[in-house]
């Protein structure tokens, strides 16, 4: 009843997701680290990625909300997709919205395909993302902790 | 930055330690073993990362340092929450915690509740809430002495449900609620609305999204499991506050959807469950708002529409069902029954609020002498 609750959830998917882009994106970094005694196995990276790629297709579904497209609408997914982050994302590319869903898109096809056929641009605009998810986060966990 | 960001991890690294042993001496407790250890094995996780990230061989490689300092902050808010709310949890528990969190365990083994039974916290200051992800409900110091307000402790499991079930309770509504968004822009477009109205709707998802349904989902949760006694408390929650129950409308920001559109979507989950008519509970909300004065904002419904609650009552009462939940309406035997006990509680306040104090006081100490003897 009191704001706690609502702060706390939305603090957790939105920080659930961060952890998630976060990971993905070391391990790919991790995996063209090469020599790296730490380099992670292509395989492995890509065993964790098509679970993000199910989110990333969800969020591109709510940024864009396009007609079509809604009743692909994976609701498993979407609720692992910070409201907040769609929002803001709106705002951001306001002006270039097709061109930023359809990079997603891309990229979380190429996910889907293993980590092989990621491209460094594919690790940028995951990690971009991530530091604005790691943003919505930090700013649901001040407010959770103002209470 | 790599300097700094290596003192940050070994500092890190200390505070889950002494977290942890802070959780490792708490005298052991049949009610709080379970959380202890649950908290125990966070922070002993938390310690671990740190300790394993300054062993990284790839720690303060330039490209990834960002991507570690995303890492060590994840730690610190983690270390945070524990440090915050289970370790005081747990060191303060005393009796009246005890009588919640029994009372909850009993409640939640009634309705075969699927998760394990949250901890009970008589501290708050900000009446009803819980941390979901550490399975911690906060409530009001004297809540143990009346049973009228325990329906919000009903809300409260509907938030831990969520969190752990979120994909069974409104995965399948999730499009329905775009869909409408997208069908109001629509209007825009077709030039039935001001082009202005395209950034309010999108705000308006955001909020449904961001945490609207969680509260809808909340108020569903709790009414399967108590019935009108949730509509009830809702009401003297709204007229004992002083709420205005129609904001947030269409311009507003708020973590919770309007009280009108939750009475409404209360009584939905009532017929989505198959009750008869509850005309009382609108008929006494519509009596307070006439009272206070309240009118209803210009476009209020686009926020709340009847098909879009009645959908996700649908789909939540769904869920509980799938889930193997008992709802209010399938009690077999009302004798020590925590949601018979409150569904009765506010029968008989409503019936002679006069006699209810004499009635409430012998039930809450046949009901204590049970749970702790």
């Amino acid at each position: 009843m009191s704001e706690v609750s609502a702060l706390s959830q939305e603090y957790q998917t939105a920080a659930d997701l961060s952890h998630a882009l976060n990971r993905a994106v070391i391990d790919l970094k991790k995996a063209r680290l090469a020599q790296t005694p730490a380099s992670v196995p292509g395989e492995q990276v890509s065993g964790q990625l098509s679970q993000l790629a199910e989110i990333l297709d969800a969020l591109a579904t709510l940024v864009g909300s396009g007609e079509e497209e809604l009743s692909d609408l994976d609701g498993t997914a979407a609720v692992k997709v910070p409201g907040t982050l769609v929002a803001q994302l709106r705002e951001t590319y306001a002006g270039t919205l097709e061109y930023f869903l359809e990079d997603l898109r891309s990229t979380a096809n190429r996910l889907r395909e293993g980590a092989a056929n990621v491209t460094d641009s594919d690790v940028d605009r995951l990690d971009a993302l991530g530091n604005v998810t790691a943003g919505e986060t930090a700013s649901a966990f001040r407010r959770l902790m103002r209470h | 930055m790599d300097t700094f960001l290596r003192g940050f991890l070994h500092a890190l690294e200390r505070r889950a330690t002494v977290i942890r042993d802070r959780l490792a001496a708490i005298p052991f407790d049949s009610d709080l073993n379970a959380h202890a250890l649950d908290a125990y094995q966070e922070a002993e996780s938390l310690r671990r990362e740190a300790a394993n990230l300054l062993g990284d061989p790839t720690l303060g490689v330039p490209t990834l340092l960002g991507n570690h300092l995303r890492v060590a902050q994840e730690i610190e808010q983690r270390a945070a929450l524990v440090e915050s709310y289970a370790l005081p949890f747990l060191e303060r528990y005393d009796d009246r915690d005890r009588r919640l969190t029994r009372l909850c365990a009993r409640l939640a083994t009634q309705v075969a509740w699927p998760l394990p039974p949250p901890l009970v916290h008589t501290s708050s200051n900000q009446y009803y809430w819980t941390l979901a992800k550490l399975n911690l409900i906060c409530v009001p110091a004297v809540d143990d002495a009346s049973l009228l307000r325990w329906p919000d402790l009903c809300h409260e499991l509907g938030h831990i449900l969520m969190d752990r079930h979120a994909a069974v309770l409104v995965g399948p509504f999730l499009p329905h609620l775009v869909a409408y968004i997208e069908s109001e822009k629509r209007r825009v477009r077709n030039l039935q609305r001001p082009v202005g109205y395209v950034a309010l709707y999108d705000r308006l998802l955001a909020q449904w999204l961001r945490s609207w349904v969680l509260e809808f989902v909340g108020d569903v949760v709790a009414t399967y499991l108590v019935g009108p006694a949730f509509g009830w408390q809702h009401i003297q929650l709204c007229a004992g506050g002083g709420k205005l129950v129609y904001l947030p409308a269409l311009a507003d920001i708020s973590t919770h959807p309007a009280d009108e559109a939750r009475l409404r979507g209360i009584i939905t989950t009532l017929t989505a469950m198959g009750a008869p008519g509850t005309p009382e509970l609108g008929a006494a909300l519509n009596t307070y708002i006439t009272l206070s004065g309240q009118v209803l904002p210009p476009d209020y419904n686009v926020c709340y529409p009847d098909t879009l609650l009645s959908r996700l009552a649908q789909t939540v009462v769904a869920g509980c069902r799938s889930l193997g939940l008992r709802g209010y309406d399938v009690i077999p035997s009302p004798d020590k029954d925590v949601a018979a006990l409150i569904g009765e509680a506010w029968i008989r306040f409503r019936a002679d609020s006069a006699s209810y104090g004499a009635w409430e006081q012998v039930e809450l100490e046949r009901l204590w002498n049970e749970i702790l003897p």
